[in-house]
C-alpha cells in the first residue's frame, strides 16, 4: 500500500496524522467504522470548475485541494480504478463533487479537521436514505413459486460477475412458501434475487413501483431440469436417456425416517417389494423395471461371502458422483437434493458392469455462491404410533389350538414321565426339558397325577388364556420416532457450504427395540481461482440399534411361546412359561444345573443386544478450467462403514442358563445314568458376550476431462476419464465366556476352540437337554478382503440446432476377481442413445403443444457376482473341525473356467410432453429388456468330483415394459391450486432359460417353494408351482388334481409336474403411485396413493394343517374337517388322526400347504399417507425473527382402499418382527402375512431463519 | 500452476493405465493353492473326508445280518428323503431316482476329486520340503484308493468274476478334479483294482508310521487297506503280509469290559471318531434313521442266532426294542467303514485259514473274542472257539466277522468276496427279488441322477 500525503510541511510530526494513519489501515481491515460524510464534512466549499473537462479521481482531490485547505488520506491503489469523471464548468459543492467522483467505486469520505479521509463505503453509508418497503414475488417460468430465494438489496456492485459485491449489500431476506417477500429498499439501490438453479436477478429500485413479480430464468445447471448420471449432467431438453426425477420437494413431503419408505410411488419404473424379514426387520426390496438376474440374496447378517453376493440384484445407489456401497437407511433424507432415477442403458453404461439393474443417482444438498445470509431451516417431525393390531395374525385362539394339540398329544405319550428305560420314546430330553403349562398337564395325566376330568377342567381353564392380550400390555407398545433436522446453507462469492444436522430417536413397537441415528453432513465449494474450484464434502452417520424385543415372533420360534399361555400370574407378576416338571426340580438342580425356566417379561429386560453403526464419508474434488471448453476434474471418495455388534447375554437369560446348562458335566453309568459328581462345568460359568465388528472400506479417485463447445449450431460436450476402485472388507467376530457385564471380565484363556474334549466328545448333556449344538460356539477371523477395479470411460453428446442430440458412451471395467479371463476383466460396455425435439421443427406447429420430444436408445450393461471365479479356490476355516479338531479348509469355488459376466441389452423408446401451457407434463416410456448369461445352478454330474450344482452363464430373462408418468396442473392460477401426479409402470417378466436338470419330481419342484427357487422357464421369475386343489375326501383328507384331471388322494399315485398349475407372479407386475396436492391460501392438503396388480401372495400354510410342530396355528383350524359331510362346507382337512397323517412333509400335508388354495390375488390400492401443511402468515412470522414457519400433519398407513382378496389381509403388512422368526420362516419368496404397519400420524415443524 | 495441475492429471489418468497389476491381488481368506500349509488344512478337511453318513446305506441294508420290520419299511417309503432305504432293502430295481441324490456315489467321488485336486496342485507347488510335498500326496492317494476300492466293490461285480474284467463292468475312473470335459465312461473292475493297488503301493514309502489324528492315512491305514484289497482279490500270502506289517505298527484293540464309554442316549459304544485308537483310517457312516428316533440298524435273526446275546459285550451296542422283537443300534451309533484293527486281525485270520494255518487264525479270532466278551466269561475260557480244521476256522472266522461288524456295512462286501473267491453260494431274498450267487445284480443300481446326467456315458448296472 502507498500512502500518499500532501503538504506535510503542517503536519507532518502531528499526532493526528499518525493516529489517521492507523485508523486508515484499520480501516482497510475491517469495515465497521462509519461517520456520516454530510455530518461530517462541515465546511462545504464550493469548487469552482473552469471549463468542461473529463479528469480522473486524483485530478479532483487535486483540484479541490487547490482551492482549500484540505488534506487527502487514500489508498492510491483503491482509486486507480476508478472511471474518468466528466466535470461541467460551474461552481460544484466540494462534497457533491467528491461523491459523485467516489460513489463509481464504492468509496466514501470522512472529513476530520482538515483532512478528508477516503474509505470504502460500508452498509451503514447506504442505510440512511429515504428508505420504503416494497413486497414482491418470486417465481419460476412456469409459475411455480420459490421459497427460499435469496433477496438482497444493494447498491452499485459489479453485475459482469453475476454475484453480488459483498461490500455494496445494504440488506437481505428471502422469499417463504409461496415465494413472496417484503423488503425495504431506497430508491437507486439494486435488488437481486438468486436461488440455486436460475439465472441470477436484479433491478434498480425506481421511485415509485413497490410491487414487483420476479420470474427467474432457468440456469442451465438447474437440477430439477438436467439429468444427472453421477457422471454427466445434461440438460433434459438434450438428453437422450430415459430417466425420472424425485425432487427434494416429493422425497420431504413424506415424513418417514428412512429414505426407502420415502420412494414408494413416486417414480415410474421402481417397485417396492416387501420381502422376508431377515434380520428381524421389515426389508424393502427395490427392483428397477423387474428382476433382471436369478442370483438370489441370500442372509446377509451372515458376513462378507453373502453380502457380496446380494447385491447386484437391486439397483446401484450413487451418492453425489460415487457407488455407495453402505445401508441404504445410512443416508439421511434431509440431506438430499434430488433423485434420478436412470433407467435404460444410454443412462447407466458408465456404472459398467454394475448397472445392469438400473441405477439410483442421489444428490446432496449444496450451498448457495451468493452473499445472501446463511439460510437456517429447522425440521421437527414427531411420529405417533398406534397399537398394532394383533388379531391381523389371525391365530387360532387358545380352546382351537387346544383342541388341535390334544389330537397330537393323545398320539404321543412322551410325558409318560414313568417310563426312563432307554427303549422308550420318553427318555431324559423329555424329562429335563421346560414344559409349558400344556404339556404338564399332559405330563400330570400320563403320570396319573391327575385323572381324565381333572385334565379336561385343567385344559378347559386354560382355553381361557389369550397371550396376544398380554403381549399388547407388557411387550409391545404404539411406536414413537422423534426426528430433529437442522441445516445451514450458505456462502459468499467465492465459497459456499451447506450443513446438515439430524438425529432420529425412534421406539419400535415391540418393547426394547429401538434406534437412533444421528447424521452430520457438510458439503462445501470453493472457488479458488478464476479457473480453479474445489469441493470438499464430509458425512457422518452414527447409528444404534437395540435389538432386545420379544416380538410375536416368538410364537413360531423353537421354545415358542404359546397362546394358552400368560405371561404374568393373577397380580401382574411376570411368570415363566415353561419350567422343568415339578417332579424333577430337586432331582434336576441337585445335578448343578440352572434354572430351566422361561420367564419372558423377566428375560426381556435382561436382553442386551446393540448394533453400533458408524459410517464416515469423505469426499474431495478440483476442478480445473483449462480453457472455456475444457475442464479437468480429479474426485476422490473415502467411506468407511464400522458395524459393532454386541450382545451381552447375561447369566441369568433363558438362552445362556440352557447353555450352561448343556455343559454341566456328570459322571454316568453305562446306561447313561448320573452316578455321582454333579455340577462340573465344562464351559467357563457366566455371561457371554458375543462381539462382531464389520468394517467395510470404499476408496475411489476418478480422473476425467470434460469438453463442452458450441460452434454455431452445434453443441458437442464430451467426457473422458478413468477411475480407481478399491473395496475392502473386514471381519472379526468372538465370544467370551463367563462374561460379567458389570465387571466387564471374561475368561479371556477359554477358547472353546481348545475346550475340554468333552465339549465334542460327547460325554455332556446336550442330548439330555434335547437342545442342539450352539452354532454361535466358534469364533472366526475374517482376513482383509480387497477387491479392486480399473475403469475406462468415455462419454459424448451431440446437439444441432438444440433438436437433434446423439450420445454415445463406452466403459471398460477390469475387476480383481482372480482367475478371471481377459475376455471376462474387460468387457466393453456400450449405449447410443437418440432425441429430438419435435416442438422445435418449425412444420410441427400446434398450439397446445409445448415439449415434445422422442427419445430412443440402445445399450448394454453388465452384472458381476463379486466372488465370482473361474479358477477352484479354497476357503479357510478356524472353526475347528468338528472331527479332528484342527484348522482346515475345503473348497469356496471349484471353479468353472468359462464364466462370464451377466449381461443385459435394453431398448428403450420413449417421449417426453409439455401439453397446454405445460399443464400437462409428461413421459411415455417403452422397453425391452434381454438378459443373457445370467449365472444359475447346474447340476453337475456328482462323479465329476463335486456335489450340487455349479454356476454357469446359462440363464435368460426378458423384460418388457410400459412407464408412464403425468404430471397434472389441474387448477392453477386460482385461489385452489390443485397438482396431480400419476406414474404407472408394467413390467413383464419372463425366464427365458433356466437350466432346469435338477428336479423333475413335482413334490421336490414344490418343496423348493421353501427354500425360494423355482424358475420355471417361459412364465414370470416369481411365478411357482402349485397342486391343482379338489377339495377334501370323504376322511377329510387333502386331494388334488392329477395331470389327467382325475381327483387323487394323498396316498394314491403322485401326481406328475404336468399336474400343477403356475400361480400368477409373486412380484405386482403392475403397480404405481398417484400423489394429490391441493394448496388453498396458506395451507396445502396433499395424499399419496399406492397400487399394485397382477400379483398374488400366499397364505400361511402350516399355521391352517395342525400338524405336528406347529406351534401357533391359524384361526381356520376352528373350521377342520371333523364328521363325514364337512368336506362339502370346509377345505381344511381333518387334523392329523395317526402318526402317519400327522408326519410333516408326506403328501398329505403337502396336498394342502403347496396347492393353489392357499393362493390369493394380491392386488390393492393403498392409501398411503394423508399431509395437511399450513405455512404461518409471513408478515407474523417475521415479527418474531423467523422467515417462514410450517406446520404439517400426516397419516401413514392408512391402509387399503380396494383389496382382491377375500380373507381379510393386507398382502404387504408386515411379517413378524423378530430375529427368531428367521428360524421357522423357510418360506424365502413366498410371502408370509402378518400385521398390518399400525396407522401412524407425524406432526411437524419447519422453521426458516 | 498450470503446469502442476497438468502433472498431477497426468500422473492420475495415465499411470495407472500402466499398472494391470493393480487389480491382481494375492486375496486372502480363500485362495488358490499354492503352498504344503494349505494343502494340509485340506486334508485336515475330516468333516468332509472322515465323515461318510449316508456312504453305509447300501452295503448295510443289502446283508443277511439285517431285518427290518415292515412297519419300519413303510415308514422310510412314507418319508421323501428316506424313501431309498426301503427301495435298497427290497432290493429294488432303482435305488435312488432322478430326484434322489446317491449319496453314497457323491460322496465316494467328492473325496476322489478332492484327492485328485490336492494330486494335481500338490506338483505345482515349489518347496524345500519334498519330504512332506510326497507325505501329503501320499495321503491323497490313501484316500482316492480306499474310495474307488469301495465303490468298485459296491457298484460292481466283484473282482475275479468273469464279467468282472470287461470294460464298463466298473466304475468311471477320474484322475482330475472337476473337469466335465473329461469322459466318465466305466472302467472295468480290473482296471480299477490296478489302479488302487497302484495308489496304495506308491503311498506307502511316503507315508509316515502312523499320524496324530486317525482321519489323515498313515503306512498303518495304508497297509491295512492294502492287505483288504489282496484279501479281497485272494491274494492271501500277501494280504498276510501287508495286515502283519500293518499290525506291526499298530495293533490296538479295547477291551470292550474297560473302553467302552456312554453315549447319549444311553447304550454303551466304543469312542468315537479320532478318540477311536483301534481305527487307523477314520471313515464312518451313520446308522440310517428317521428322525433320530426310529433307527434301520435291526438285527437278522440269523444274526441273533450266531451270537451269545448276554456274555457278548458288543451287543451293549444295542437296544431290544420289544414293539418288533429286535435288537436294534442306537441311532447315533457310527459305523465304523475305514481301515481298523479288528478288521485287518480279521482278514488276517481268514487268510491264514485259508492257507492252512488254522491253529494261527484261531489264535487271532480268540484273542479277538476275549477283548469282547463279559470278563467273567474270558476268565473262565467260554470265549474260546476251536477249529478241527481248516474249513471250521474259516466258518469260525467268517462268524466272528459278522458278529464283530454286525450290520455296519462289511458282511454285504463279505458276501461278494466270498461268492466269487470261493463259491460259497451265498444268496440274500427280499419279498419277491432274490440276488443270487454271484448275480449280476449284487453290482448294485447307480443313483439314476448320476446316469441321467451323463450324456449316456454311465451306463446303468443291469438287473436281472
Amino acid at each position: 500500500m502507498k500512502i500518499n500525503l500532501k503538504k506535510t510541511n503542517i503536519f507532518r510530526d502531528n499526532w493526528l496524522i499518525k493516529t489517521i494513519m492507523r485508523t486508515f489501515i484499520f480501516l482497510f481491515c475491517t469495515v465497521a467504522f462509519s461517520l456520516n460524510p454530510n455530518s461530517g464534512f462541515s465546511q462545504n466549499r464550493n469548487i469552482i470548475i473552469d471549463n468542461d473537462k473529463t479528469i480522473s479521481i486524483e485530478a479532483i482531490f487535486n483540484l479541490i485541494k487547490n482551492q482549500t485547505d484540505y488534506q487527502f488520506v487514500y489508498d492510491a491503489e483503491m482509486v486507480s480504478t476508478a472511471p474518468l469523471i466528466k466535470l461541467n464548468k460551474g461552481v460544484i459543492k466540494s462534497n457533491t463533487l467528491l461523491i459523485k467522483g467516489l460513489d463509481t467505486i464504492g468509496c466514501t469520505f470522512e472529513f476530520a479537521s482538515n483532512t478528508v479521509v477516503v474509505r470504502k463505503k460500508t452498509i451503514a453509508d447506504y442505510r440512511n436514505q429515504d428508505e420504503f418497503i416494497i413486497t414482491g414475488k418470486v417465481k419460476n417460468k412456469r409459475d411455480e413459486a420459490l421459497f427460499g430465494a435469496a433477496i438482497v438489496v444493494s447498491s452499485g456492485g459489479f453485475k459482469e460477475t453475476g454475484e453480488i459485491n459483498p461490500n455494496f449489500t445494504v440488506r437481505g431476506t428471502q422469499t417463504d412458501f409461496d415465494g413472496s417477500f417484503q423488503i425495504k429498499v431506497a430508491q437507486g439501490q439494486k435488488l437481486s434475487v438468486s436461488y440455486v438453479g436460475y439465472e441470477y436477478y436484479e433491478i434498480t429500485i425506481g421511485s415509485d413501483q413497490t410491487e414487483y413479480e420476479i420470474i427467474l430464468e432457468d440456469e442451465i445447471n438447474y437440477l430439477e431440469e438436467v439429468v444427472l448420471t453421477g457422471y454427466t449432467k445434461t440438460e433434459k431438453e438434450n438428453s437422450t436417456v430415459a430417466s425420472s426425477k424425485i425432487s427434494k420437494k416429493d422425497l420431504s413431503r413424506q415424513k418417514a425416517i428412512n429414505l426407502v419408505d420415502r420412494l414408494e410411488g413416486l417414480s415410474p419404473g421402481l417397485n417396492i417389494t416387501s420381502v422376508t424379514n431377515q434380520g428381524g426387520q421389515r426389508k424393502l426390496e427395490l427392483i428397477l423395471r423387474g428382476l433382471s438376474t436369478f442370483d438370489n440374496p441370500t442372509d446377509e447378517s451372515n458376513g462378507q461371502r453373502d453380502s457380496n453376493n446380494s447385491i447386484n440384484r437391486q439397483p446401484l445407489i450413487v451418492l453425489d458422483g460415487f457407488p455407495y456401497e453402505g445401508p441404504f437407511n445410512d443416508i439421511d433424507p434431509q440431506t438430499i437434493e434430488t433423485i434420478d432415477i436412470l433407467r435404460d442403458a444410454a443412462a447407466t453404461t458408465l456404472w459398467g458392469v454394475r448397472a445392469s439393474n438400473g441405477v439410483l443417482v442421489i444428490t446432496t444438498k449444496r450451498g448457495v455462491k451468493s452473499n445472501s445470509k446463511p439460510t437456517i431451516t429447522y425440521t421437527s417431525n414427531t411420529t405417533i404410533g398406534t397399537r398394532q393390531d394383533l388379531s391381523g395374525l389371525q391365530l387360532a385362539n387358545s380352546a382351537e389350538t387346544i383342541k388341535v394339540l390334544n389330537n397330537t398329544y393323545a398320539i404321543r405319550s412322551d410325558f409318560n414321565t414313568s417310563f426312563n428305560a432307554i427303549n422308550n420314546t420318553f427318555r431324559k430330553a423329555f424329562r429335563y426339558a421346560p414344559l409349558n403349562s400344556f404339556e404338564t398337564i399332559w405330563a400330570d395325566f400320563y403320570n396319573n397325577v391327575i385323572t381324565d376330568a381333572e385334565r379336561d377342567s385343567r385344559l378347559a381353564a386354560l382355553s381361557n388364556n389369550n397371550v396376544l392380550d398380554d403381549f399388547e400390555k407388557y411387550l409391545i407398545s404404539p411406536g414413537f420416532i422423534q426426528e430433529h433436522s437442522l441445516s445451514m446453507r450458505g456462502g459468499s462469492e467465492v465459497s459456499s457450504y451447506s450443513f446438515t444436522a439430524t438425529h432420529v430417536n425412534e421406539k419400535k413397537s415391540d418393547l426394547g427395540d429401538d434406534f437412533r441415528r444421528l447424521n452430520l453432513s457438510l458439503t462445501t465449494d470453493f472457488k479458488l481461482t478464476e479457473k480453479l474450484s474445489a469441493v470438499a464434502d464430509v458425512s457422518v452417520t452414527s447409528s444404534e440399534t437395540n435389538d432386545n424385543a420379544i416380538g410375536v415372533a416368538e410364537l413360531f420360534s423353537v421354545n415358542p411361546i404359546q397362546i394358552f399361555d400368560r405371561l404374568v400370574d393373577e397380580n401382574g407378576r411376570p411368570q415363566a412359561i415353561r419350567s422343568t416338571y415339578g417332579e424333577f426340580q430337586d432331582e434336576f438342580s441337585a445335578l448343578g444345573f440352572d434354572d430351566a425356566s422361561y420367564n419372558p417379561i423377566a428375560d426381556q429386560k435382561l436382553r442386551d443386544n446393540e448394533l453400533k453403526s458408524f459410517n464416515l464419508r469423505l469426499a474431495a474434488g478440483l476442478n480445473y478450467k483449462i480453457t472455456k471448453s475444457l475442464t479437468a476434474d480429479i474426485k476422490y471418495q473415502f467411506n468407511r462403514i464400522t458395524d459393532r455388534t454386541n450382545n451381552n447375554k447375561d447369566v441369568n437369560l433363558f438362552e445362556i442358563r440352557t447353555n450352561n446348562n448343556l455343559f454341566v458335566g456328570e459322571e454316568v453309568d453305562a446306561n447313561g445314568i448320573a452316578t455321582g459328581n454333579p455340577g462340573e462345568r465344562l464351559i467357563p460359568y457366566g455371561g457371554v458376550l458375543e462381539n462382531q465388528v464389520i468394517t467395510r472400506t470404499n476408496t475411489v479417485l476418478r480422473g476425467s476431462l470434460s469438453f463442452n463447445e458450441t460452434f454455431n449450431k452445434h453443441n458437442v460436450s464430451a467426457l473422458a476419464g478413468m477411475e480407481v476402485t478399491e473395496n475392502i472388507f473386514d471381519l472379526t467376530r468372538r465370544q467370551y465366556f463367563g462374561y460379567n457385564d458389570v465387571t466387564g471380565i471374561s475368561n479371556v484363556n477359554f477358547d472353546p476352540t481348545l475346550a475340554d474334549e468333552r465339549l465334542f466328545g460327547g460325554q455332556q448333556l446336550r442330548g439330555f437337554l434335547g437342545v442342539f449344538f450352539p452354532d454361535g460356539l466358534k469364533n472366526s477371523f475374517q482376513p482383509e478382503v480387497v477387491d479392486r477395479s480399473i475403469s475406462t470411460f468415455g462419454n459424448i453428446n451431440y446437439t444441432y440446432n438444440n433438436k437433434y442430440n446423439l450420445s454415445l458412451s463406452g466403459k471398460i471395467d477390469q475387476k480383481t476377481a482372480f482367475g478371471i479371463n481377459e475376455r471376462l476383466s474387460k468387457p466393453i460396455l456400450w449405449a447410443v442413445g437418440a432425441s429430438w425435439n419435435l416442438d422445435k421443427e418449425d412444420f410441427f406447429k400446434v398450439d397446445w403443444v409445448n415439449d415434445l420430444k422422442l427419445r430412443a436408445s440402445y445399450g448394454v450393461n453388465g452384472n458381476l457376482r463379486p466372488d465370482l471365479t473361474t479358477k477352484v479356490t479354497i476357503e479357510f476355516s478356524n472353526n475347528v473341525d468338528f472331527i479332528n479338531g484342527q484348522n482346515s479348509a475345503s473348497f469356496d469355488n471349484t471353479g468353472n473356467p468359462n464364466l462370464t459376466f451377466e449381461e443385459t441389452t435394453t431398448k428403450n423408446i420413449g417421449l417426453d410432453f409439455g401439453l397446454f401451457s405445460r399443464r400437462i407434463v409428461g413421459t411415455l416410456d417403452v422397453y425391452d429388456r434381454q438378459s443373457v448369461n445370467l449365472l444359475v445352478p447346474f447340476a453337475i454330474n456328482s462323479t465329476f468330483g463335486q456335489a450340487g450344482t455349479v454356476l454357469r452363464n446359462d440363464g435368460k430373462i426378458s423384460n418388457r415394459g410400459i412407464e408412464l408418468n403425468l404430471n397434472l396442473d389441474i387448477l392453477k392460477n386460482t385461489a385452489l391450486k390443485w397438482n396431480a401426479n400419476f406414474n404407472i409402470s408394467h413390467n413383464k417378466n419372463e425366464v427365458l432359460a433356466y437350466s432346469d436338470n435338477q428336479f423333475t419330481d413335482p413334490s421336490e419342484i414344490i418343496r423348493n417353494v421353501r427354500t425360494g427357487f423355482q424358475e420355471i422357464v417361459g412364465t414370470d421369475i416369481s411365478a411357482q408351482y402349485r397342486f391343482k386343489w379338489a377339495g377334501l375326501d370323504i376322511d377329510g383328507n387333502p386331494q388334488v388334481f392329477n395331470e389327467n384331471g382325475d381327483i387323487v388322494g394323498y396316498q394314491e399315485a403322485t401326481p406328475t409336474q404336468d399336474a400343477l398349475v403356475l400361480t400368477k407372479p409373486f412380484i405386482a407386475p403392475t403397480f404405481g403411485g398417484i400423489r394429490n396436492t391441493f394448496e388453498y391460501k396458506n395451507f396445502a392438503l396433499s395424499f399419496l396413493a399406492s397400487f399394485k396388480f397382477g400379483h398374488v401372495f400366499q397364505e400361511s400354510l402350516d399355521q391352517k394343517y395342525g400338524g405336528v410342530g406347529a406351534t401357533a396355528l391359524h384361526r381356520d383350524v376352528a373350521n377342520a374337517w371333523e364328521f363325514p359331510g364337512d368336506e362339502f362346507v370346509t377345505d381344511i382337512p381333518a387334523i392329523p388322526r395317526t402318526q402317519e397323517e400327522a408326519q410333516f412333509g408326506n403328501f398329505r400335508e403337502q396336498f394342502f400347504t403347496q396347492s393353489d388354495y392357499n393362493i390369493q390375488d394380491a392386488a390393492f390400492i393403498r392409501l398411503r399417507d394423508i399431509t395437511l401443511g399450513y405455512n404461518l402468515d409471513s408478515n407474523a412470522v417475521k415479527k418474531i425473527g423467523l422467515e417462514a414457519v410450517n406446520f404439517s400433519v400426516q397419516a401413514r398407513n392408512l391402509g387399503l382402499l380396494w383389496k382382491a382378496n377375500d380373507v381379510d389381509l393386507d398382502p404387504e403388512s408386515v411379517p413378524f418382527v423378530t430375529d427368531s422368526f428367521n428360524v421357522t420362516d423357510n418360506f424365502n419368496g413366498a410371502f408370509r402375512p402378518g400385521i398390518q404397519q399400525p396407522i401412524t400420524f407425524v406432526f411437524g415443524v419447519n422453521l426458516n431463519f | 500452476m498450470k503446469k502442476q495441475l497438468y502433472l498431477i492429471l497426468a500422473l492420475v489418468l495415465f499411470s495407472v493405465i500402466a499398472c494391470d497389476d493393480y487389480v491382481d491381488i494375492t486375496p486372502r481368506g480363500n485362495a488358490i493353492v499354492t503352498t504344503l500349509d494349505e494343502v494340509n488344512f485340506l486334508l485336515n478337511d475330516a468333516e468332509t473326508i472322515a465323515s461318510n453318513s449316508r456312504t453305509s446305506d447300501i452295503p448295510s441294508l443289502i446283508s443277511d445280518n439285517i431285518e427290518l420290520v415292515d412297519s419300519k419299511i413303510a415308514l422310510a417309503s412314507s418319508d421323501p428323503t428316506l424313501r431309498s432305504i426301503a427301495s435298497i432293502y427290497n432290493l429294488e430295481p432303482v435305488f435312488y431316482d432322478a430326484n434322489l441324490q446317491d449319496q453314497g456315489w457323491q460322496k465316494h467321488y467328492e473325496i476322489i476329486g478332492l484327492a485328485n485336486y490336492i494330486l494335481e496342485t500338490v506338483e505345482t507347488i515349489s518347496t524345500d520340503d519334498e519330504a512332506l510335498k510326497n507325505q501329503y500326496a501320499a495321503e491323497a492317494k490313501v484316500h482316492r484308493a480306499y474310495h474307488y476300492f469301495t465303490l468298485v466293490n459296491t457298484y460292481a461285480p466283484h473282482f475275479g468274476l468273469p464279467e468282472a474284467n470287461v470294460d464298463g463292468s466298473g466304475v468311471p475312473l477320474l484322475t482330475v478334479f472337476s473337469d466335465d470335459s473329461v469322459p466318465i465312461n466305466k472302467s472295468s473292475v480290473n482296471d480299477i483294482y490296478d489302479f488302487v493297488l497302484q495308489d496304495l503301493e506308491e503311498a506307502i514309502p511316503f507315508l509316515t508310521e502312523t499320524v496324530e489324528s486317525n482321519d489323515r492315512a498313515s503306512r498303518a491305514s495304508a497297509l491295512g487297506l492294502l492287505a483288504q484289497v489282496h484279501f479281497h482279490m485272494g491274494n492271501y500270502t500277501e494280504a498276510i503280509t501287508n495286515a502283519n506289517d500293518a499290525l506291526a505298527i499298530s495293533a490296538m484293540l479295547f477291551d470292550y469290559n474297560t473302553d467302552l464309554v456312554p453315549a447319549f442316549f444311553g447304550g454303551s459304544f466304543p469312542p468315537n471318531l479320532t478318540d477311536n485308537t483301534e481305527v487307523t483310517l477314520l471313515k464312518t457312516g451313520n446308522v440310517p434313521s428317521f428322525r433320530f428316533t426310529e433307527a434301520f440298524a435291526d438285527y437278522s435273526d440269523e444274526l441273533v442266532a450266531l451270537s451269545d446275546v448276554d456274555n457278548d459285550l458288543r451287543f451293549s451296542f444295542n437296544q431290544f426294542d420289544e414293539s418288533i422283537g429286535k435288537y436294534v443300534l442306537f441311532t447315533d451309533f457310527e459305523y465304523q467303514l475305514g481301515v481298523t484293527t479288528p478288521k485287518v486281525l480279521l482278514i488276517k485270520a481268514e487268510s491264514l485259514a485259508r492257507t492252512g494255518s488254522a491253529g494261527e487264525a484261531m489264535d487271532i479270532v480268540n484273542l479277538l473274542r476275549s477283548k469282547r466278551f463279559k470278563a467273567s466269561f474270558v476268565t473262565a475260557g467260554n470265549h474260546l472257539l476251536t477249529a478241527a480244521n481248516d474249513a471250521e476256522a474259516i466258518q469260525h472266522v467268517i462268524d466272528e466277522a459278522r458278529r464283530e461288524f454286525h450290520v455296519a456295512g462289511q458282511r454285504f462286501y463279505d458276501i461278494k468276496r466270498l461268492n466269487a473267491i470261493e463259491n460259497a453260494g451265498i444268496s440274500l431274498t427280499r419279498g419277491g427279488v432274490t440276488f443270487a450267487p454271484n448275480s449280476i445284480n449284487w453290482a448294485v443300481p447307480i443313483g439314476q441322477r448320476e446316469i441321467d446326467r451323463s450324456n449316456g456315458q454311465i451306463t446303468q448296472n443291469p438287473r436281472e
